[in-house]
């Protein structure tokens, strides 16, 4: 019997644990999150060398879920209960280093939480620690990191998704009951799907970006990823809400997330966008979405084909109005304030010699191409029409919905983990998998990610829910219906550990 | 195949103050040559009668706004603690003048 399930069996944990039951039980008081906390250190310490989920753990972790602990001794309400949080590394985490996958932020401490980090704190969450992602969030992989690639625990020689392939990775393995990551094209949904577990991003303005490092702002949004559809449901409900740092986000009430998981789907009417459903889709992803259709049928849902014309446009306009917003975004990154600095010569040479040293390949070719596409003689060929475009696809699914269906049904990548290093020599194939995500970016509405069991070759298979801006809670309904018609183990290496204990 | 040479490339990391080898100016002319091309499919594009709607959510009915009134702000020292050169609460930047 190895160390490892001497440990599990000390704690009593399962392996394949659920953070609905934690929290439950933290709530009776038969776990402490001093003990949680001090579990998930060791269980990062045994798992996470050969995946590289974690780029750091909090210091101070055991001390802090102590004094959850005695918050809960005090009567406090603490609707997060004990739970350990990983967080994606592009959210600053006060006095815990924040690198965003990049050498430029080299030992760069926040002085302050971003508003999410905040909420979770005071919803009674403990941050476990800092998640790898693409450098600045820009990638489709978890390749793109100073920190070297993250690995798919369902395969290690395939890519986790990305960019939020860390928070994918900490709670598919369960090193963490419960993740945040950022989404500006994908980057929940599309390591949710590739990792087996349930990622949101909700509607633009319904989480407070403050704080999370700017990459795209008009496209940017903060949401959870964890096992369970309700888990995800109760982080989202703790961090969503306005915010007077960020005036941007919406003044509307947030809704009830968890109790809409047990509402159910009879009535409801389902989109299957046509798009959605053509080359280069893979057919095994394709016929499970379908399946997941005629599921939903199955507890009271009319499911009808619908048509969202302009999503052919959808990746081009995304990739110029990303990258021309981080060409902006990212012209803080100087060597003035923060991070690295490399001189010699004057005030511009040190600009562009700490940029040439700091930031990695990715970065460099989408500031090229975002700085093209701002550029004098480019501005309106380029910016310009992906800017209509944007419109064009926005209100595709604004006539959609306004067309009586409530959400969306379509998968979230047309093709499952790829290989590592498979699409890193050739962008354009990389920026293409994004097929699928980019258009609920662009449209700003909420979209999820839900595990549909597994393919042919053991791996998992997502599907994605669309739905109406701030129509979170109609996503949660029926990604709940999808969550019981497909029940999708943990990977190997967790089952094997729920065997063995 | 949108076309675009290196002496371009060389522009755009200028206005981008970004320092590439001749290795990178050579990968990226080839890259961003294939994004471009593929971008091109913008062109197909219907154009719109009124100014594009590029607003992420429709306007809020309430609109977000909270009093005007002095809040704290970070310290100076914290300001600085992240800095690569900083000298009696003030950034220390290379010469500009001189350029």
């Amino acid at each position: 019997v190895s160390e490892a399930v001497v440990a599990l069996e000390t704690m009593a944990l399962p392996a394949r644990w659920s953070a609905e039951t934690l929290r439950h039980d933290w709530g009776e008081g038969r776990l402490s999150a001093a003990d949680l906390a001090a579990e998930c250190r060791r269980r990062i310490a045994r798992g996470d060398g050969g995946l590289r989920a974690f780029v750091r753990v909090d210091p101070r972790l055991e001390e802090r879920a102590a004094a959850v602990d005695s918050r809960r001794a005090r009567g406090e309400p603490t609707p997060l209960g004990g739970l350990p949080v990983a967080v994606k590394d592009n959210l600053l985490t006060a006095g815990l280093e924040t690198s965003c996958g990049s050498r430029i932020l080299d030992g760069f401490v926040p002085p302050v939480d971003a508003t999410a980090v905040a909420r979770l704190r005071e919803a009674g969450a403990v941050v476990l620690g800092k998640t790898n992602l693409d450098e600045f969030a820009m990638g489709s992989s978890t390749e793109h990191s100073t920190h070297g690639a993250t690995r798919n625990p369902w395969d290690p020689e395939r890519v986790p998704g990305g960019s939020s392939g860390g928070s994918a990775v900490a709670v598919a393995a369960a090193m963490a009951p419960l993740a945040l990551g950022s989404d500006t094209g994908g980057s929940i949904r599309q390591p949710a799907a590739f990792c087996g577990v349930v990622g949101v991003k909700p509607t633009w303005g319904r989480v407070s970006r403050s704080g999370l490092v700017a990459f795209a702002s008009s496209l940017d949004q903060v949401g959870p990823l964890a096992r369970e559809v309700a888990s995800a449901a109760r982080l989202l409900q703790a961090i969503a809400g306005p915010d007077p740092l960020d005036a941007t986000a919406a003044a509307r009430p947030v809704e009830d997330y968890v109790a809409a998981c047990g509402r159910g789907v009879a009535g409801m009417r389902v989109g299957l966008p046509r798009e959605y459903f053509s080359p280069p889709l893979d057919p095994a992803i394709a016929e499970r979405v379908r399946a997941a259709a005629a599921a939903l049928e199955r507890e009271g849902a009319r499911v009808e084909e619908v048509s969202l014309p302009h999503t052919r446009y959808a990746v081009p306009a995304y990739y110029l109005v990303a990258t021309a917003e981080a060409s902006s975004n990212l012209a803080r990154y100087d060597g003035v304030r923060y991070g690295i600095r490399r001189g010699g010569g004057g005030l511009r040479e040190t600009y562009r010699r700490t940029r040439a040293a700091g930031f990695g390949p990715e970065v460099k070719r989408r500031l090229m191409l975002g700085t093209f596409a701002l550029s004098a003689g480019y501005h309106e060929r380029f910016y310009g029409r992906a800017q209509q475009a944007r419109a064009l696809v926005r209100r595709d699914f604004v006539e959609s919905f306004r067309g009586g269906v409530e959400l969306l049904l379509t998968p979230v990548s047309p093709v499952g983990p790829f290989r590592l290093g498979e699409k890193l020599e050739d962008p354009l194939a990389m920026y293409l998998t994004d097929v699928y995500t980019v258009t609920a970016n662009l449209a700003g509405v909420p979209a999820l990610a839900v595990p549909l069991g597994l393919d042919g070759h053991g791996l998992p298979i997502g599907g994605q829910l669309i739905g109406p801006h701030f129509g979170e809670a109609t996503l949660f309904r029926a990604a709940a219906v999808l969550e019981r018609a497909f029940p999708t183990p943990a990977p190997p290496c967790v089952e094997a550990g729920a065997r063995r204990a | 195949m949108t076309h675009i040479d290196e002496a371009e490339v060389r522009r755009i990391a200028r206005l981008a103050h970004l320092d590439l080898d001749d290795r990178e100016v050579r990968t990226l002319r080839d890259q961003l040559g294939a994004v471009l091309s593929y971008v091109a499919l913008l062109d197909d594009l219907p154009i719109l009668p009124e100014p594009a709607e590029t607003r992420a959510v429709p306007a809020d009915p309430a609109p977000v706004a909270h009093p005007d009134e002095p809040a704290p702000c970070l310290p100076v020292e914290e300001a600085l603690r992240n800095a690569p050169d900083a000298v009696a609460g003030w950034l220390r930047v290379p010469r500009t003048l001189a350029e």
